[in-house]
């Protein structure tokens, strides 16, 4: 057999094969596999002793060979152990991205309270400029850097979090754990302190790590609900409105683009669930997580070594709080993308169409 | 008819390694041989056919290695196993048996 098919029917017969995904480590041979075998059998039509056109022919082709989502589904549960390890390593890398992303933005913005206080001798100037500016840039590097992984993998290339080993994942979690417990703190205190200037007012920091308290009259406005769904840091760093605005909005996204890089072929609910799951728990821990022992100068220009506890770890009703809004925003996202993008239960795909035409 | 189907997919495992046991082979071919054999008896979807082959080969009942074909292209080629044999044998055994069975109630008179 010399025949050839064109380019354009190659690309169609590919385009098929790529919705036919088990795990980033198998699925090009699969589809090689599954490559050749349509090859061959629109070659043999097109062979055949009644000409048909190429367009005809994997019209044909694509009928016999079958539903991709139920293939790829049978797939799946024949390689399980790689399908959910390919999860994971999405959902580890996607991990990886979000908090680099957070800690880049709590830099630029302590770059900027820096460059303030150096220029105009306060930090405090254009306050909700730098807020806005340093979520819109963390935002702007999360989708950036995930689209380009993505492309990536589309393109079958292996970026480095399909071949990193698990060990190399809990380190560098770790690390970036330990400082997202550091870097958003350090945004909170005053530069003057990071610069050794005995600074005028210790007290900022106390003053605005209040968290939720729902005992206070926080209930008077809606604004109290917004929030809630920060992290306490975030409550305590950026007191403006606007700002607290800006973070759910990219709290929606940021789940939205985990959804959207963890939804690949095949293509179910339950990739969905455990997504907006993974999702939750990574917003529960890090909302849980406490600022570790920092030195600081104080105003009598002691140093200090201090534990500082936010206040709201004793007010148990604001962090349940948290916890339920935060439950609640990814159950909107969970049952909101799996009705939007009409996601099927895999369990649902056991009819394979093959069948007994005659007894 | 879901008994039909159920039938279907009960049997295909056997089917392809009965088809492997008489020859490597790869899946388009399987197919093509499996179709000739039932002649119009069953249809299935081909795609489906993979994921028995790959579950064989995770049972150790196949083992695959890619190679030219006579079409002068890179295929999978499928090899049964001792394993594989073993299994076929005992597989066809239990079919016939049901089989003869089944026939033995279904045409029994009636009363």
């Amino acid at each position: 057999m010399d025949e050839k098919i064109s380019p354009e029917t190659e690309e169609r017969i590919r385009e098929l094969c790529r919705k036919i995904s088990v795990a980033h480590n198998l699925d090009e041979e699969i589809q090689r596999e599954l490559f050749s075998h349509m090859e061959d059998k629109l070659l043999g039509y097109l062979s055949g002793e009644e000409k048909l056109t190429e367009e005809d022919a994997f019209v044909l082709v694509r009928e016999h060979f079958g539903d991709p989502e139920v293939i790829s589904a049978m797939l799946m549960k024949v390689h399980r152990a790689e399908a959910v390890t390919s999860l994971v390593r999405r959902i580890a890398a996607v991990l990886v991205l979000t908090l680099a992303a957070g800690l880049a933005g709590y830099c630029l913005q302590l770059i900027f309270r820096i460059g303030s206080l150096v220029a105009f001798g306060s930090a405090g100037m254009f306050r909700h400029w730098k807020e806005s500016v340093g979520i819109l840039c963390e935002a702007a590097l999360f989708t950036v850097v995930l689209v380009h992984w993505r492309k990536r993998t589309d393109r079958e290339e292996k970026p480095w979090f399909q071949t990193a080993g698990p060990l190399a994942f809990v380190l560098i979690i770790a690390a970036l754990l330990c400082l997202d417990t550091l870097i958003p703190f350090l945004v909170c205190l005053d530069p003057a302190h990071l610069l050794n200037i005995p600074p005028d007012i210790l007290s900022e920091l106390h003053r605005g790590i209040r968290g939720p308290s729902i005992g206070g009259g926080h209930h008077t406005n809606p604004y109290w609900l917004v929030q809630l769904i920060l992290r306490p840091v975030d409550q305590a760093s950026y007191s403006s409105k606007f700002y607290s605005f800006l973070e759910l909005v990219y709290l929606v996204f940021q789940c939205a683009l985990w959804l959207w890089w963890c939804d690949t072929p095949p293509r179910s609910r339950h990739v969905l669930f455990i997504t907006t799951g993974a999702w939750a728990f990574y917003s529960l821990l890090i909302t849980s997580f406490q600022p570790i022992p920092l030195f600081w100068w104080d105003p009598t220009g002691q140093v200090f070594f201090r534990v500082h506890w936010y206040q709201t770890v004793w007010v148990v009703p604001g962090w349940l709080f948290v916890y339920l809004m935060l439950i609640v925003l990814a159950s909107v996202m969970y049952i909101s993308t799996g009705f939007v993008l009409s996601r099927r239960d895999t369990s649902g795909m056991e009819d394979t169409g093959n069948h007994i035409s005659a007894a | 008819m879901k008994n039909s189907k159920e039938l279907v997919g009960a049997s295909t495992a056997l089917l392809v390694l009965g088809i492997l046991a008489r020859t490597s082979s790869y899946g388009y071919e399987i197919v093509k041989r499996v179709n000739e054999e039932a002649d119009g008896f069953f249809t299935w979807q081909e795609g489906t056919v993979y994921p028995v082959l790959h579950k064989l080969e995770k049972d150790g009942f196949v083992r695959s290695q890619w190679q030219e074909a006579g079409t002068g292209r890179r295929r999978k080629y499928y090899y049964i196993t001792t394993r594989g044999r073993e299994s076929l044998a005992v597989g066809a055994r239990e079919w016939s048996g049901f089989s003869r069975l089944v026939l033995r109630l279904a045409e029994a008179p009636n009363g």
